[in-house]
């Protein structure tokens, strides 16, 4: 029993410094502020869906029916309360971003997000390249996000000069980085088994995906994808190589020296989805930067030579 | 227990919650956004033609104006546009255009009457993609 609790904590609670779950929270915030937010959420499609919906949703998402029971009537969703939570969003974005009362700003990011984009599949749609950065962005309000490059960090080496930020470490920062890496495979494993549970292996027989691409790639005028669609034998193998990165995609985290690989073929997927299908899964691809380990590589890039080489006897 | 044992109990609980809510996706499929099931794409096909379509709606008033179905116009999305009201009204659904008429004639003089839906329909054949146009007119049902 204690060796397991002992290898859980290894995997969960391993001692950080924090700057590997600064750098992710930096990346990811600055791509949701900057790039994500004004595009996935648009400020003007929920303002016109609020005009037209006059408060009728098709099917309310459980957060949305959760502040539709908490504020008065007639409060949300309205063009006030959506300008004020895309304002919200925006502001404490940037002190976020900075790191300022980082996990107060993340958990108003976050939820900010998240009702935005609850709001917006409460008519009758979902889609799913927000999910997991939105628990992502949730999971830096739980945790010391703002322990490294955050302006809360440099008030704290002002109060304590003496403090060395380099050495002190937590047991706190990496399990975020490791539960989104779990929930990422997830993702990918319920994709894989759930085509494998509703057509088996004929998923694969080309024929599938380009009956997939062609529908997609003449709705959203991809002329790559109208080439691929016609090329059976090349979809056969893109249909072997994409089920089996889904279910496999998890050896990235048990297996790391084959991580590498398996984050560029999900680019690759993600990348050639976009190109053909105008399916653009970049949340995911950016949330690949959890599975980075910037704290090994910069202490390898510290570590003098003699240190890290074998060197032969003279 | 210290401190941090209490807390390493917690954050341990909190991760077992969240990959829980996320493993009850492979059952229940999703309940609870974020937490989703990722079942996209999931249908196979055999061997039939390649064939997809590309549509544009007008909208039509009483008095005769037509003009695109936009977001402004509809306040939906493709997806649910598609999906929850143009499929069904396509297949003679005539609840789904009285809750389309509903939405978008709330504070409208000219009301929307009809839909007509434009679909350049786009086949393989013999290697050669072709394209015809279908036309359809979809009333609102007041």
């Amino acid at each position: 029993m204690n060796s397991l609790v002992r290898k859980w904590n290894a995997f969960w609670f391993p001692e950080s410094t924090g700057l590997r779950l600064a750098i992710c929270r930096i990346t990811v915030v600055a791509a949701q502020l900057f790039f994500f937010l004004p595009r996935s959420t648009s400020l003007h499609q929920q303002l016109a869906i609020v005009d037209r919906a006059g408060g009728e949703f098709i099917n309310p998402q459980v957060l949305t029916r959760l502040i539709c029971a908490v504020l008065p009537p007639g409060v949300f969703p309205t063009h006030e309360a959506i300008l004020v939570i895309y304002t919200l969003a925006i502001v404490s974005g940037i002190t976020t971003l900075i790191g300022l009362a980082t996990r107060f700003s993340a958990f108003l990011f976050a939820a900010a997000n998240c009702v935005m984009v609850a709001h917006l599949y409460s008519y009758g749609e979902k889609h799913h390249p927000e999910a997991v950065f939105c628990i992502f962005l949730m999971l830096l309000a739980f945790c010391p996000s703002g322990r490294r490059l955050s302006v809360d960090a440099i008030w704290r080496r002002r109060k304590k000069p003496d403090a060395s930020r380099d050495q002190s470490t937590t047991q706190f920062a990496v399990w975020p980085l490791r539960l989104t890496q779990i929930i990422l495979a997830m993702a990918y494993l319920c994709a894989g088994l759930c085509k494998l549970r509703v057509s088996g292996l004929r998923w694969m027989n080309g024929y599938t995906l380009q009956h997939h691409v062609f529908g997609d790639a003449i709705r959203w005028g991809k002329p790559l994808g109208v080439w691929l669609a016609q090329q059976h034998e090349l979809c056969i193998v893109l249909s072997i190589a994409a089920i089996t990165l889904e279910v496999f995609f998890f050896l990235a985290i048990v297996t790391p020296r084959i991580m590498p690989l398996i984050l560029v073929s999900g680019v690759l997927l993600h990348v050639g989805i976009d190109l053909t299908q105008g399916a653009t899964f970049f949340q995911l691809i950016l949330l690949y930067v959890v599975f980075i380990d910037f704290e090994k590589r910069r202490a390898l890039r510290d570590t003098p030579i003699n240190e890290t080489t074998n060197t032969a006897p003279a | 227990m210290n401190t941090i044992a209490r807390l390493r109990t917690v954050c341990s609980l909190f991760i077992v919650a969240v990959i829980a809510m996320q493993a009850s996706t492979f059952v229940t499929g999703t309940k609870v956004w974020p937490f989703m099931a990722y079942c996209m794409y999931a249908d196979s096909y055999g061997p039939t033609p390649l064939k997809a379509a590309k549509h544009r709606v007008i909208a039509v008033t009483r008095d005769g104006e037509e003009f695109p179905l936009t977001i402004d116009v509809s306040g939906l999305r493709f997806f649910p546009l598609q999906h929850q009201f143009l499929r069904p009204m396509r297949n003679g659904d005539s609840e789904a255009g009285r809750r389309l008429g509903r939405r978008m004639n709330r504070d409208r003089d000219d009301p929307i009457i009809a839909l007509r839906m434009e679909s350049d329909v786009f086949t393989v054949v013999d290697g050669e993609v072709r394209e015809t146009l279908e036309t359809t007119t979809l009333p609102l049902d007041e």
